[in-house]
């Protein structure tokens, strides 16, 4: 499965449009990692635990997607954006979605 | 004398000290910070990245997406700072340079990702930001590398 965030593929040639696919999930770290992070802002720098945490879980929303993308037979998914929301503090919602297509080689 | 002075002053001792305390850790961690950026950056220089969306597809292969994100602690002395300012309006400088600072992070680890990949450019970079406990700065693009005759 090829993914891109651009409107077309290079070396590919799109030759149907299966329709929208999106995936989504809602994550939150455990207690331990939201007070180290209540320390963590006592002075500054970047909280470590939160970027692992939004990674994984975006890693996850995409397979998601790509799972979907799967069922509709297609072979690529272009023009994919995410999105993220906060729904409380410590939880993070995250939504990817793009474009499946079939391609072929040109 | 002393006495009196300390009853006045007391309670504000420990607090002040702590955002004393807060702020100077506050420094070196950043200093740190800019010097695995720079680093981070000066390792990925040959790769180009742009907000361009059209990809000459007789010259580039290998398209994959690639990110990098940075999450930024909102700090309490930062908060404090912050709304003394925003009680008499203006530019909040300290903020600005956390997010600079967030938005640097992740673009050199979204080129780190598309080195990764053998890619030597990059296109379609989008960047986005988002709160939670802290700030989070989020960049990606389609990575492609140039066709082997």
């Amino acid at each position: 499965m090829i993914v891109v965030n651009c409107e077309e593929i290079p070396g590919k040639k799109i030759i149907e449009v299966k329709g929208l696919v999106q995936g989504n999930t809602v994550r939150t770290k455990h207690a331990g990692r939201d007070f180290m992070a209540v320390l963590k802002n006592l002075v500054g720098g970047e909280l470590t635990g939160y970027t692992e945490l939004l990674v994984e879980a975006r890693r996850q929303a995409t397979e998601r997607m790509m799972a979907q993308a799967n069922e509709l037979k297609a072979n690529a998914i272009i023009n994919v954006r995410f999105a993220t929301s906060s729904v409380m503090s410590g939880a993070a919602e995250l939504y990817v979605y793009g474009t499946a297509v079939t391609v072929e080689d040109i | 004398m002393f006495d009196v002075l300390l009853r006045i002053l007391g309670p504000y001792l420990i607090p002040v000290a702590l955002f004393t305390a807060t702020y100077i850790i506050n420094y070196f961690i950043n200093k740190n910070l800019m010097n695995t950026i720079e680093e981070k950056e000066a390792k990925v220089k040959h790769i180009v990245f742009s907000t361009k969306k059209r990809i000459d597809p007789t010259r580039y292969e290998g398209a994959i997406v690639v990110k990098g994100s940075a999450v930024m602690a909102n700090c309490y002395f930062m908060k404090i700072i912050a709304s003394i300012i925003s009680f008499f309006g203006g530019e909040i400088d300290l903020y600005q340079k956390i997010l600079n600072k967030g938005r640097r992070l992740a673009i050199a680890r979204m080129l780190e990702d598309a080195q990764l990949h053998g890619a030597d450019t990059v296109y379609n970079v989008r960047i986005a930001t988002t709160s939670i406990n802290g700030f989070e700065l989020y960049a990606y693009g389609t990575a492609v590398r140039e066709k082997t005759q």
